[in-house]
């Protein structure tokens, strides 16, 4: 790692940060826990992340938890909608998460074939 | 089953860590990152601010845990469980030392020429996912070189400044 690179998180980190604030209208929680993490949930939420400042999203925030419990279908991330029930999509792959955030975030419909858990058959 | 996750980079590890900090409370913690061509060294260390362990609880997270049913419900040390077993399949070395009520602090170290060392891997990507996604926790990151050191802090829960510092060797 050299000092652009670090830079670069830098910059990301304060445009992040200058991004916060007010409520959003969308929460995207990724589950990171263990068995997210080995599963690759990381990289899942750094294509969101990236995804979002590509588009210049301000009405979502992504936060990191500790693992929702989905062990067997991670990567696992929840979707959260004021005044909606949130939606919880599994087995993600970095490219299902740019696809969660262009259909789900930007246009406002859930992606039927990522989704899992209750919602499911 | 536990034994069959893998974590192939440390920069992985280093994030699993991190979120076994947060889920023990941790309000604050520092990463740092220490690589030396000269010693031929990579260490990594995370320190925090959370809860900490008891030395019976440190032993049961640390024990066998590929045959250990775990027996917590929220296995909170199963991350330094996962580092061990990377540092000693790869000859490195690895501590842990944790006081209830004050904090954990676990390091590991590796020979960068050793072979079954993992590599650092993408650790943008693990710096970026643990400081967006845990707004309210403090983080400092350090990486040291044989030239130079960097240091991130992003300061108080609203991690308002960020400062860098460069220091000649």
């Amino acid at each position: 790692m050299n000092l652009q690179e670090l830079q670069n998180i830098k910059d990301r980190v304060k445009r992040d940060i200058e991004m916060r604030g007010g409520e959003k209208e969308y929460r995207v929680v990724v589950s990171m826990g263990t068995s997210g993490i080995a599963a690759g949930a990381r990289d899942v939420m750094r294509t969101m992340l990236d995804e979002i400042a590509r588009l210049e999203l301000d009405n979502v925030e992504v936060t990191a938890t500790g693992g929702l419990g989905l062990e067997g279908q991670e990567p696992v991330v929840r979707v959260e909608r004021t005044n909606r029930e949130p939606i919880t999509y599994g087995n993600l792959t970095p490219d299902a998460g740019r696809q969660i955030i262009l259909e789900h975030i930007v246009r406002g419909n859930k992606v039927e074939k990522f989704v899992i858990g209750k919602l499911k058959g | 089953m536990i034994a069959e996750w893998k974590m192939d980079e440390l920069a992985l590890h280093i994030l699993d860590l991190v979120m076994n900090a947060i889920e023990g409370g941790a309000s604050h913690i520092r990463v740092r990152i220490e690589e030396s061509v000269i010693q031929d060294r990579l260490a990594i260390a995370v320190a925090d601010n959370g809860r900490g362990m008891d030395a019976l609880y440190l032993e049961s997270v640390l024990g066998d845990f590929s045959t250990s049913k775990s027996c917590h419900a929220k296995p909170v040390g199963l991350g330094i469980a996962l580092i061990k077993q990377t540092t000693d399949a790869a000859g490195g070395t690895f501590s842990v030392h944790s006081k209830v009520g004050k904090g954990t602090l676990v390091k590991a170290s590796f020979q960068k020429s050793n072979v079954d060392m993992p590599p650092l891997g993408d650790v943008e990507s693990t710096l970026l996912v643990m400081v967006i996604g845990n707004p309210h926790v403090r983080f400092g990151f350090s990486i040291k070189s044989d030239q130079e050191t960097y240091h991130l802090d992003t300061r108080s829960h609203q991690l308002l400044t960020i400062n860098m510092r460069r220091e000649p060797l």
